[in-house]
């Protein structure tokens, strides 16, 4: 690609560094490191929450599944959003009265248990791998795409460049960066979205009317690089120059019937106006349902619709509350009020972000239909603009968003790894400033490296993921720790078990293809539809059967948590 | 109360459209609904709901703190 993408990612990258660095000399003792000693404005933080929370699947995922699977991908911004709906409703002042530094915290200090608190800390890091990975394979996949570099040579610079950041800055600086990088994202995704829908003729919404199959607005030229197998749904005449249907042809025109065609590598076939779109066999929606239908079918394999529909929502929505590395950000609001205000602010931002992946999306399928014949569904994004406006806007326009898109991917990580490195150096390790360093630095190794193993999974999928084992594991934990007294350790271990424990065993036996369809899809591929369910029910029934063993200090621990502020400091004054 | 509103009112559209097939075919000026409510229009509600759930706790808030110390010093309300 260009050298201004080139440049805008070295910039965005040297700038990462740049604002991190200025955490340095704030940054002393361990608790700076740790949650920038509380002090944090809400607007700032809020900014910071979402700049750490737009991963790669905000920013290229959801607009490629839209593209890709139809407006039913649509539910994973909505739930994306309204997660931190529910996190504002249920948790946000409370944990932040709490005072604790991650969930780990949360749970000894609630239930006092040395065993709980283990297993969360390795849930902590099943959550914050599997997020991780999405993040370096959109590393990845933007720096083949802008470089054409092998796809690991972008996950590893991702690796090395957030993993010596957090080692050097800690949270403060993480906190600037991130702040820094919601803004970046916004533009970056905002502006490209606005020209483009300004720059584009306003065609005749054809392309979105249901009963329609996509054509082609104007005379296009769709450049194959892979072999490809695709089909038409009506007949169309073609300039073809490379192989098709095992004959070679230079330049020539073709009658396709409507059917199933293969093109080899490096094929080029030239569409009139008014041609049908033909539709890539590996990206064919394959419930056989329209693109406008509001379900969603992706990691399902097209099986009953409606539930995993219902399995995202349900994943979205319960799995904010459940993300170690978001909540470890609700420590430095200064008070409960303050963190409501926060995540109310983060509802803000994230809508407004939401609105532009749609409009790329919707901008895709009317104007650059072929990129439906595209290989990788995540990298709509980065070739649409220079696609829809040629020459030197189009080219600063696709700069804008690579870069946008790596500041995804630097913020996201380097969160992750905070809250990886977190929760290795104070659980596991001796505390303190070289333990969470070298903790950093390593965890950055290890991501990288399983990062070449997740290629062919989408990104929006694979978050998707990782929402599903936090809501069915830290969500109940956290709902019922903070609005339950009844809730025991055993009840609470166990819970976290059985609901994040299927949930992984689901994924896992989705991404080895166990079950490719029906019911088995559905449950297998959007676990949370169950797991959720059953981690709060094994919870519930568990703690009820060992109500001797709830903790002697809850009424304390509850007090803390509902009281507000301006009673608790009262309280605290009378006591001393 | 505010959870319950919001998860209903995003929650149930799911249902309507696999109930009412035509509420998934409706197009507003050639748009289809199905992009309205998933693109554009969820987010405003999820605000609204948002906004009045923390004015109800403020006050609440506010309200008990008041009546277990009347004299406490409430400079931020």
């Amino acid at each position: 690609m260009s050298d201004a993408a080139i440049g805008a990612i070295a910039f965005v990258t040297l700038l990462t560094i740049m604002v991190g660095a200025r955490g340095i000399r704030v940054a002393r003792t361990p608790d700076d490191f740790m949650v920038a000693a509380r002090q944090v404005p809400p607007a700032l933080n809020a900014a910071a929450i979402s700049g750490e929370y737009l991963s790669a699947a905000s920013f290229l995922g959801i607009a490629g599944l839209v593209v890709s699977q139809g407006l039913g991908a649509l539910w994973y911004s909505v739930g994306y959003t309204a997660g931190y709906l529910v996190l504002l409703l249920l948790v946000a002042a409370p944990l932040r009265r709490f005072g604790a530094y991650t969930i780990p915290d949360f749970a000894i200090g609630r239930l006092g248990s040395r065993g709980l608190r283990q297993t969360a800390t390795a849930l902590v890091l099943v959550i914050d791998w599997f997020y991780l990975l999405p993040q370096m394979k959109g590393a990845g996949i933007t720096l083949q795409w802008v470089l054409g570099t092998p796809y690991w040579v972008g996950a590893a610079t991702l690796g090395v460049v957030v993993s010596c950041n957090i080692a050097m800055g800690g949270m403060k600086g993480i906190t600037f960066v991130q702040c820094f990088q919601y803004w970046l994202k916004l533009c970056a995704i905002g502006i490209p979205a606005l020209v483009l829908l300004i720059a584009v003729r306003h065609s005749p919404t054809v392309n979105l009317t249901p009963e329609h199959a996509p054509v082609f607005t104007h005379a296009t030229v769709v450049d194959l690089t892979q072999a490809t197998g695709f089909t038409l749904p009506r007949p169309a005449t073609a300039t073809v120059t490379g192989v098709l249907d095992q004959r070679t042809f230079s330049d020539q025109g073709v009658s396709l019937c409507a059917c199933r065609h293969v093109a080899g590598a490096d094929t080029k076939i030239g569409f009139a106006a008014g041609a049908p779109v033909p539709v890539s066999l590996a990206m064919e929606p394959s419930s056989g349902g329209s693109w406008d239908s509001p379900f969603l079918t992706s990691g399902t394999n097209g099986a009953h619709p409606l539930a995993a529909t219902y399995g995202v929502i349900i994943a979205t929505f319960f799995g904010a509350i459940g993300l170690p590395h978001i909540l470890v950000r609700f420590y430095t609001n200064p008070d409960g009020e303050a963190a409501r205000k926060t995540t109310l602010i983060v509802v803000l931002l994230l809508s407004t972000f939401y609105l532009f992946p749609t409009v790329l999306a919707v901008l895709t399928r009317l104007h650059a239909p072929q990129l439906y014949l595209s290989s990788d569904s995540d990298s709509v994004v980065l070739a649409l603009p220079s696609l829809l406006l040629p020459g030197l806007p189009g080219e600063l326009l696709a700069a804008l968003v690579a870069a946008g898109a790596f500041a995804a991917f630097l913020s996201t990580s380097s969160g992750l790894l905070v809250s990886v490195a977190g929760a290795l150096s104070h659980d596991f390790m001796n505390r303190g400033v070289k333990a969470f360093r070298w903790c950093a630095i390593s965890a950055g190794v290890v991501a990288t490296c399983a990062a070449l193993l997740i290629g062919r999974f989408s990104l929006a999928l694979l978050v998707g993921w990782a929402f599903a084992i936090a809501a069915s594991s830290f969500c109940p934990l956290m709902v019922l720790g903070i609005w339950w007294r009844r809730l025991t350790r055993i009840g609470a271990t166990a819970g976290i078990v059985i609901g994040g424990g299927s949930c992984l065993a689901a994924i896992i036996a989705t991404m080895l293809g166990v079950a490719e369809s029906g019911w088995g899809a559905v449950l297998l591929g959007q676990p949370a539809l169950w797991t959720v369910p059953l981690a709060f029910g094994v919870m519930i029934v568990v703690s009820l059967l060992t109500q001797r063993t709830v903790p002697a200090n809850v009424s304390q621990v509850m007090l803390r948590m509902h009281l507000p502020e301006a009673l608790s400091r009262q309280a605290h004054r009378t006591i001393n | 109360m505010c959870l319950t509103l919001a998860l209903t009112v995003t929650a149930s559209f799911p249902v309507i459209a696999a109930m009412v097939p035509a509420v998934a075919r409706v197009t507003v000026a050639g748009v289809p609904l199905t992009l309205i409510v998933l693109g554009f229009a969820f987010y405003p509600v999820f605000l609204a709901v948002g906004w009045f759930y923390n004015r109800q706790a403020r006050q609440l808030e506010a309200r008990f703190t008041d009546l277990v110390d009347p004299a406490s010093q409430r400079p931020d309300v």
